[in-house]
């Protein structure tokens, strides 16, 4: 009557240990392939002068030389370097000031639509970035634009938003807050909702005024989700390219450099392969070791501050 | 037929110790509690036996068949959930069903256990129902269901019953020990409530702090508790303790003031544990007291707090040589006396012979068990 | 707090959010209209002009364009790309998440996925680049799909790890006694209880594969280019074609507009959940 104990399953143990590595094993076998070993690959490549030769490449060892030359004579890459910080900073303070000050303002007041309101808010982090840049180089266009349209319609002078090498870094955050305060919008409040509303309540009776209110309950307790918002923000800022490539390619001059363009341009329209191999091996890891580093003390300060409550 | 034995089993988690050096074997057919504090380990030991659990240190064995490094599935035991566990996205049979098909039983067979189970359940009409459509007590059949049509050898049940409603429970509680009796497997239960631990059970494992405290049937236990925690846990209201020293004066035993009847069995056994003469506890249950109609040189003066009516029984609070003490009081035989009752009256109690138990005061150990 | 107080608060706050919302809007929906337009009025700045499909038709279906072909190319690419990456990324979910394993790998794997999942793209298509085309495979479907995988495993990664590890750890169990091993555990009751995460995470997969521009202008061929670069080709052209331009970036717009239409909780709880990892 009974079936004998398990017909299939007296192995389960090894079928189970089996299968943590047969599904594991796609995904490692995806990031040794694809993620890690390219990363080797560029350490490998860039100790090398490439040269092309009847569309066979020639190889020759050059040790750190590529090195050198990009530390001391790359000027336009560090160019980019400090654009992209300038950039990442800025961006990402407006972007969060506005993004947490409209977050306020809705948890605080409400808004209506909020499904429609939250809808529109997706939409600049879901459609494709070349669209967003496409969209922009429309409307900041110097002879077409939108806004030059409008401006002119105004009697005003028009500027050249991409072209005048004063304002186009300018013109490039803009549409780079643009395009990401929704979402740090979209997170803040999130946070905002989610903390306890008796503690606000009752810390409410406390305090006298609105900015007191905001110094000394709403801010501190959403710090953690402040910082860790603020810092990958900052660094997932480096991975600026799509709208750059569009609007300026960089120009005029260096003023829209940032890293990962000049990394193209060396690579894809120049060739060079060992140096664009060092230039990528120096920003992989400057940015590696921001992460490491800002991830080591977020998990350090939630960890003390586990420890004091 | 199924004997469960486990040896020496520990279970930890980093510095903190879970189950500590645990012997215990159950017999095949047996209906075993597992009763203790919560916390006390009850549920992590279930998941040990199920396998679940991986263990620190020890062996566990089936008919004495090592089964410590088998996987859960291959151990032909089945569990029923307090949280049911039922999966949402399978109707009733489905779920019913679902571990005979995962071990390729024929579809006839498959049928037959399905048919048998909904109409002992009484689920039928039910089959095609998902979980969601279920109120709580026919999910909670259907997690009996899942564990019946498997008809395995051991069945585990981790608190299966605490989610329902009072009588609902009572119920319940019958009807699974008569299926237990009828399927005739092992069966250990775990359960934080003890009169769901002394109606069903044959024999009642008391957990303290990952440490077995007592074994034995609910009479045993209750009668002769092995220490000043089982004392205290099982029984309700709890045991009254009261602290003192314990002196001797011919045949006459008395802890303070008051007068502990004992036979010449019990003054022996207390000699021989030097404990005469030595501060000991004292523990007689509530119904153990007999209501005198006048103090008398050796009885307990109660001052009353309150009277708890439940029905056929009074409860008593109150306090006596400093200590709350309960009494209990049976209405059909003191009724009138219990009708008379009110805050601030004097009651005389004298303890019944051997009707109490003394513990030593450091290691708790009851020194008057049989 | 007196209600005259109250409402200026909200009037504030519906100020700021709706005027955010206006600018967000505004812009898109003068583009869209450029995409309705011919060349002449966009080009004269007029914001009423005369309804054509002259754009669409042109980009769709002329000798010189190949848009259809670049649409099509997106849509291969991400859902090939889509497919692999959830389920590569469930499983391994599954396991990191519920299963026991060696801690080093489970720490290797999430470690590596959340420092690759931030660094830049453009810092590994150079080597992407040298290795297909070392072993003849630059320009392929297979190029632009291995490395949409690669890109997108992160995310795929932690969002599938939240819903697995949302499931109540006595299901799991309770199928363990019923004798599921870890891979039919996996088939017959982890996936169809993740179906919705599922859903939500292949739906931001396939959003962010259709919409790479850096990966595919780097890796794809004139054969397999997809819609983002071929857009962005337009825009470089000597004389552009301002509605033709619009109408690209119309229709590649389709994946994102519809995902918001049809799932906008999903979309949003998937991003915030990506987000804090
Ligand atoms: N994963 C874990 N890590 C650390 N400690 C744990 C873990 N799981 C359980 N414990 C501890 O093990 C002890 C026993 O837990 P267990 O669940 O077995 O108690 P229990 O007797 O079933 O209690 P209850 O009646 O509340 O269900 C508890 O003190 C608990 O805190
Ligand atoms: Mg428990």
């Amino acid at each position: 009557m009974k079936p004998a104990a398990n017909p299939q399953t007296g192995d389960t143990t090894k079928r189970n240990k089996r299968w943590v590595y047969l599904s594991l094993a796609p995904v490692i076998i995806v990031f040794l392939a694809l993620s890690a070993f390219p990363v080797l690959n560029l350490l490998g490549l860039s100790l090398f002068k490439v040269t092309w030769q009847d569309g066979s490449a020639i190889y020759d060892f050059v040790g750190m030389e590529n090195y050198k030359y990009l530390f001391n004579e790359e000027e336009i890459y560090w160019a980019g370097v400090r654009n992209t910080l300038i950039f990442a900073v800025s961006v990402v303070t407006v972007q969060m000031l506005l993004g947490f000050t409209m977050a306020l303002a809705v948890m605080r007041a409400g808004s209506f639509g909020r499904p429609i309101l939250t809808g529109i808010f997706l939409l600049p982090i879901v459609i494709p970035p070349i669209v967003i840049g496409t969209m922009w180089r429309l409307i900041m266009g110097r002879e077409f634009g939108l806004i030059n349209g409008l401006l002119s319609m105004a009697g005003l002078p028009t500027v050249d938003w991409l072209g005048n090498p004063d304002i186009a870094l300018g013109s490039i955050m803009l549409v780079d807050i643009w395009h990401w305060t929704p979402f740090v919008f979209l997170l803040m409040l999130a946070g905002l909702e989610s903390l306890d509303t008796e503690v606000l309540e009752a810390a409410r009776l406390d305090v006298t005024s609105f900015w007191q209110e905001m110094r000394h309950i709403v801010v501190p307790m959403m710090l953690p989700t402040i910082v860790i918002t603020v810092v990958f923000r900052i660094i997932l800022s480096f991975k600026v390219f799509d709208e750059v490539y569009l609007l300026t390619s960089g120009g005029p001059g260096t003023s829209t450099e940032v890293v990962n363009f000049s990394i193209y341009r060396v690579f894809f329209s120049q060739d060079r392969v060992g140096d664009g191999s060092a230039m990528s091996v120096v920003t992989l890891f400057a940015v590696a070791l921001m992460i490491i580093v800002a991830n080591g003390l977020i998990q350090r300060r939630s960890g003390n501050k586990g420890g004091e409550e | 037929m199924a004997e469960v034995q486990l040896n020496s089993i520990s279970k930890s988690y980093g510095a903190t110790t879970v189950i500590d050096d645990l012997d215990l074997t159950i017999e095949s057919k047996e209906f075993v509690a597992l009763v203790g504090p919560s916390g006390s380990g009850k549920s992590t030991l279930l998941r040990i036996i199920a396998g679940l659990e991986d263990i620190s240190g020890g062996t566990i064995q089936l008919d004495g068949r090592d089964v410590t490094h088998i996987d859960p599935s291959d151990r032909d035991m089945a569990m029923v959930f307090q949280s049911y566990a039922l999966y949402p996205h399978m109707s009733v049979a489905e779920n019913m069903t679902f571990a005979l098909r995962m071990r390729k039983a024929p579809e006839a067979e498959v049928q037959k256990r399905l048919d048998q189970a909904l109409d002992i359940l009484g689920l039928r009409g039910f089959e095609d129902r998902k979980p969601g459509q279920l109120s709580g007590g026919q999910r909670q059949r259907v997690a009996m269901g899942r564990a019946i049509v498997r008809q395995p050898s051991v069945f585990l049940f981790d608190e299966p019953l605490s989610n329902l409603d009072a009588k609902l429970r009572a119920r319940t509680r019958l009807e699974l020990r008569e299926l237990h009796d009828r399927l005739g497997a092992t069966s250990i239960f775990v359960t934080h409530d003890q009169i769901e631990a002394m109606t069903m059970a044959d024999r009642i494992v008391l957990l303290d702090g990952g440490k077995i405290q007592q074994v034995g049937t609910p009479k045993d236990i209750y009668r002769s508790p092995a220490n000043r925690f089982v004392a205290g846990f099982i029984g309700s209201p709890e045991i009254n303790i009261l602290t003192g020293p314990l002196t001797r004066d011919g045949d006459e035993l008395k802890l303070n003031q008051i007068n502990l009847p004992a036979s010449k069995a019990r003054l022996k056994q207390l000699e021989a544990a030097g404990s005469i003469g030595k501060d000991v506890e004292l523990g007689i249950r509530p119904e153990h007291f007999e209501v005198l109609k006048s103090a008398n040189d050796g009885s307990l003066a109660l001052t009353v707090d309150a009277i708890e009516f439940t029905g056929q029984d009074v409860f008593v609070v109150g306090q006596a040589e400093g200590a709350n003490i309960t009494l209990r009081m049976d209405l059909r035989r003191d009724g009138k006396l219990a009708e008379s009752l009110a805050r601030g009256t004097v009651l005389h109690l004298a303890p019944t012979k051997d009707n109490w138990h003394i513990f030593d005061i450091d290691s708790g150990l009851c020194l008057t068990r049989g | 707090m007196s209600v005259r107080r109250l409402s200026a608060g909200r009037l504030f706050s519906n100020t700021l959010v709706w005027g955010y919302a206006f600018l967000i809007l505004g812009p898109m929906v003068w583009v869209l209209s450029n995409a309705f337009k011919f060349q002449i009025d966009i080009l004269t700045g007029k914001i009423f002009a005369p309804f054509t499909w002259r754009n669409f038709e042109q980009l769709l279906f002329s000798r010189q364009s190949n848009f259809l072909a670049n649409l099509l190319n997106s849509a291969i690419v991400a859902t090939a790309s889509t497919l692999i990456v959830i389920v590569i990324a469930t499983m391994a979910a599954f396991t990191l998440a519920r299963l026991k394993m060696p801690d080093w790998i489970r720490w290797s794997v999430l470690g590596w996925a959340l420092l690759f999942h931030m660094l830049p793209t453009l810092t590994f298509v150079g080597s992407w680049y040298q290795m297909f085309a070392a072993v003849g495979l630059h320009g392929t479907y297979f190029a632009l799909i291995a490395t949409h995988v690669v890109f997108n495993l992160p995310m795929a990664l932690f969002l599938m790890m939240t819903f697995v590890t949302a499931l109540p750890e006595d299901l799991i169990q309770a199928a363990r006694m019923d004798g599921c091993s870890n891979g039919a555990m996996f088939w017959r009751i982890v996936m169809p209880l993740v179906r919705g995460g599922l859903i939500a995470t292949s739906a931001l997969m396939f959003i962010f594969s259709w919409s790479d521009f850096a990966i595919a202008l780097t890796l794809s061929s004139t054969d397999t280019m997809t819609a983002p670069v071929a857009i962005a080709t337009y825009a470089q052209e000597y004389e552009i074609r301002y509605g033709e331009m619009a109408a690209g970036a119309a229709m590649s717009m389709i994946p994102a507009l519809t995902l918001i239409l049809v799932g906008q909780s999903f979309v949003v709880r998937g991003l915030l959940a990506g987000a804090v990892k």
